[in-house]
């Protein structure tokens, strides 16, 4: 699959809703495993969920899932932008007070690994690891922390605005001059997804590509979710943003329409951990399990995301295999921190 | 130590004295302490501890750090000039002049007061967008030109979102001050041959000076503190201001040394023009200003009353009826870019904050909790200090008072990393709890609660008090069965007065709560992040409602006065 516009109609949605009413979590038997973890878990009886890989909406149905299928557990939730996170995680760890027990960051990889480095994780491996598709198993090989979701990056624009015809088929085509005014993007330096995404194009097109981007008048949101919106009320005629945010939008009428680029769709592979002080270790891997389950990535398709699992497919039908995908290297990953300052001394902010 | 000694020391530690090193303790623990050590920490190395200038170079030793401060004098300058333009002929006009409808133009200024500012700026980016917004769409149907005149994502969009915000401060500082002055001057310049306009610019003015000097210097500082707009609006505009400069020190790995550096020379800023405008009020004497006196006429407007009028109902137009229409209007639809009609129409949204979305219903009571018991907390202290300020019950209180209104001068970003480099970390460790955020609030609203007290203890003759005393009852007798009681009133007024922006207060939360203190402003800032209008403008307008019901209970029980006096 190079381009397409894929029509995310109500269809769709209603497919996807009537799914998941037929795959009532509830319905499950617990495995017997599952069941003493839920056992020790119920004990404890809460947990803190940092997340800053999905929506909070999302988020917040993810809770409601794995309460239909372990009552008794209050889930705390604290979602926020992947670096907005981090800073808080770091925050909280040098003053010995990290308060998420399991924590979900946008970023993909180099982060985890800092935590897992300084002790901050524990190591655990949940039974579904082997379920996903094998690309996001593994991530770490000492299993202390999991590939937990994974986030398309796409090109979203605006249809009143911009002809099919004439949308931009690759990220190279941003750079046209013909999108001087008309471009919004996020900032690397708040959405973990914009500082990967920075960091791929720097390594496939060089600086020139952002300093092309800064003299078109680019605009440059906090979130990466933020150009949707710009892109929907045609405050801006296209944007990248995460493919989740993007298609709600189309379903529900906006005009709006999504383009997998040919130079490749973006891939964010994102990883929770279970942090090492955490008083609810057995909550904590159960919900570790739960992220993995087919009930969670259900969740996540039907809020218009992906899953990482190739059983549950995304509401157009597509799974992960389906999609030509980039990923930043491990030494892109690496340089990621390194071009937020240049980048805002180039956007002015 | 003899008998008499001891007998010496009992008598002198009474109520009052303990009351009096309460009060000191008090404010030594939520005013002096995250003072100091904000200023320590910039003098300290980040790991070492040991003393170094070197934050101070780090925070100003990059181009973009110092066009945040300069961005940040000039941002406060335009709002405190726009300000002026707004409030000062509102306040004239209301409290000078035969206006038509002024008592329904006083109660929109509230409206501006009960916005929280993060939500102008929401609703001015529907209303402004370059491209998008309302105001753009109407003027290119009319004109047919292919692009907008109003930029949201600009200075002067900055500036504008700000000012409609603010002016409310200056128009209640002008509005008091005007009651105060007495037509008398005012008329006997009249017969002199003055007309209005000489009358107004040459006898009223001046004695309003004060007041409108006063209230300029409280909008700059609350201008250069705000959190939530820029963070809305200067990623687009490229225009970086001093508090999301410090927000980016937060950002991993965390720069504390380097924002409290960062941020004491605006504190230092902000005391310099406070002491200013001290030195240029002490050095005049109005003695016109002091007291309610003589007969107040109305100007009459004569074929102005109209155009005064629409220039109000324009004031009020884009602070509060156009910002709450665009809201409201967003929380009903579908999708907000779809414009109106019955498809779009919804009730969708509510239901999802109100059945689904746990967060926003837990942070709404939360934010309510920590509002309304800071607002408790503050309002006793204040009284207390106040109380013994006024009656001078003990040398140096002075001090007491200086003390109270020191954090008026200090932004509540700034506030609150003096508030979490003294109380995050060990030994109180109180990061993430719901005290630290109480505290932080407690602090940010002393100076309104403590200049509310004074004047309404200043209204109480001391002979009530006196009374009491003689038949032997000691002071907290006479602050509980006389003060209290005939202070009912100012004191509701006072609580109103700082539950309503405790309620949407942001740039003192944002780096103090934690994952179990969000509350409603932190939430709606991430809420309006990931894109979802629509649900962001009905979590506000539930926001807005919640408010509103709290200032229209305190208009029953009070009077509407509180408002207009007493700040």
């Amino acid at each position: 699959m190079t381009v397409s516009h894929i029509g995310w109609n109500r269809r769709h949605v209603l497919a996807g809703g009537v799914a998941a009413i037929f795959a009532s979590p509830t319905a499950r038997a617990m495995t017997d495993y599952e069941q003493t973890l839920y056992e020790a878990a119920k004990k404890e009886g809460e947990l803190t969920w940092y997340t800053a890989q999905i929506l909070g909406e999302t988020a917040q149905r993810v809770i409601t899932a794995f309460n239909a299928v372990y009552p008794g557990i209050k889930v705390n939730l604290l979602r926020a932008s992947g670096q907005v996170m981090y800073q808080r995680v770091m925050q909280e760890i040098s003053m010995n007070a990290l308060q998420g027990d399991v924590i979900g960051l946008a970023d993909t990889g180099g982060q985890q690994t800092e935590l897992k480095d300084a002790g901050h994780l524990m190591k655990y491996r949940p039974h579904r690891a082997s379920e996903v598709f094998p690309m996001f198993q593994n991530a770490d090989p000492d299993d202390f922390f999991h590939i937990t979701a994974a986030t398309l990056n796409i090109i979203v624009y605006n249809t009143r605005l911009v002809k099919p015809g004439d949308a931009p088929k690759a990220w190279s085509d941003l750079a046209d001059p013909k999108w001087k005014g008309k471009l919004a993007i996020g900032h690397p330096g708040f959405s973990a997804m914009s500082t990967q995404w920075v960091a791929k194009m720097n390594a496939l097109y060089g600086w020139e590509f952002m300093e092309k981007l800064a003299k078109n008048d680019t605009q440059v949101t906090r979130n990466i979710n933020d150009t949707v919106t710009l892109v929907t009320a045609g405050e801006r005629a296209l944007g990248t943003a995460p493919a989740p945010a993007a298609r709600p939008g189309a379903a529900k009428g906006n005009p709006i329409a999504v383009v997998y680029p040919s130079d490749g769709t973006m891939l964010a592979a994102t990883s929770s951990g279970i942090a090492s002080i955490t008083k609810h270790p057995n909550a904590a891997k159960l919900m570790m399990e739960f992220l993995l389950s087919p009930e969670c990535a259900r969740v996540l398709v039907n809020d218009y995301g992906d899953s990482i699992r190739p059983d549950v497919p995304a509401l157009n039908g597509q799974t992960m295999a389906d999609v030509k995908l980039i990923v930043p290297t491990a030494e892109e990953s690496r340089s990621m921190g390194t071009l937020i300052e240049p980048f805002r001394n180039l956007f002015g902010f | 130590m003899s008998h008499t000694g001891l007998f010496r020391i009992r008598r002198r530690f009474d109520i009052t004295t303990l009351l009096f090193l309460a009060a000191v303790a008090t404010l030594l623990f939520i005013v002096v302490a995250p003072m100091v050590q904000l200023v320590l920490s910039s003098l300290r190395d980040a790991k070492t501890g040991a003393p170094t200038l070197a934050n101070y170079v780090v925070a100003y030793g990059t181009p973009r750090h110092i066009t945040a401060l300069l961005n940040t004098l000039m941002m406060g300058a335009g709002v405190t000039v726009l300000s002026v333009v707004f409030a000062a002929p509102l306040a004239w006009a209301c409290g000078r002049t035969d206006m038509p409808g002024r008592r329904f133009i006083r109660l929109a200024v509230v409206g501006a007061f009960v916005t929280p500012p993060y939500l102008a700026a929401i609703a001015w980016i529907l209303l402004a967008g370059p491209n998008a917004g309302w105001l753009n769409k109407l003027w290119m149907a009319a004109t047919g030109a292919e692009h907008g005149i109003v930029n949201v994502f600009s200075y002067a969009g900055i500036v504008l979102v700000m000012a409609t915000n603010l002016f409310f401060f200056l128009f209640v500082f002008l509005t008091s001050a005007l009651d105060m002055v007495s037509s008398e001057s005012e008329e006997a310049a009249n017969i002199l041959g003055a007309n209005i306009w000489q009358t107004t610019f040459r006898i009223t003015f001046p004695l309003i000076l004060p007041a409108l000097l006063g209230g300029m210097v409280v909008i700059f500082l609350q201008s250069i503190a705000l959190f939530g707009v820029p963070a809305l609006l200067s990623p687009a505009a490229r225009f970086p201001v001093v508090t999301t400069q410090l927000w980016q020190f937060f950002e991993y790995p965390l720069r504390l040394q380097v924002a409290a550096a960062y941020s004491v020379p605006l504190v230092a800023i902000t005391v310099m023009l406070f002491t200013l405008q001290r030195m240029m009020l002490s050095r005049k004497g109005f003695v016109s200003v002091t007291g309610k006196g003589g007969e107040r006429r109305p100007i009459a407007l004569g074929k102005w009353r109209w155009p005064v009028f629409g220039y109000a109902l324009f004031v009020c137009g884009i602070s509060v009826f156009l910002p709450w229409l665009i809201l409201l209007q967003t929380a009903f639809s579908r999708a907000w870019g779809a414009g109106l009609s019955w498809g779009n129409l919804t009730l969708h949204n509510f239901a999802v904050l109100l059945f689904e979305l746990d967060m926003v219903r837990e942070a709404m009571t939360r934010s309510l909790n920590y509002a309304a018991i800071s607002a408790v907390c503050v309002v006793v202290l204040a009284l207390c200090i106040a109380y013994i300020v006024v009656r001078r019950l003990v040398p140096l209180t002075s001090v007491l008072a200086v003390l109270c209104m020191v954090p008026l001068v200090v932004p509540g970003i700034v506030l609150a990393i003096g508030f979490y480099a003294t109380y995050a970390p060990p030994p109180l460790a109180l990061y993430g709890t719901a005290a630290i955020l109480i505290l932080a609030f407690i602090t940010r609203f002393l100076p309104l609660a403590y200049t509310a007290c004074v004047s309404a203890i200043r209204n109480i003759h001391p002979e009530m008090e006196e009374a009491v005393r003689i038949l032997g009852g000691n002071r907290l007798t006479v602050l509980r069965k006389v003060v209290a009681p005939l202070l009912k009133r100012p004191l509701v007024g006072a609580w109103i007065l700082v539950f309503v922006p405790a309620v949407q207060e942001l740039s003192t939360a944002v780096f103090l709560v934690g994952p179990k203190t969000r509350v409603m402003s932190l939430v709606l800032l991430d809420l309006s992040e990931q894109g979802n209008l629509e649900l962001v403008a009905a979590v506000s307008c539930l926001l807005l409602l919640i408010i509103l019901v709290v200032v229209v209970l305190g208009f029953r029980v009070v009077g509407r006065d509180f408002m207009m006096r007493n700040t």
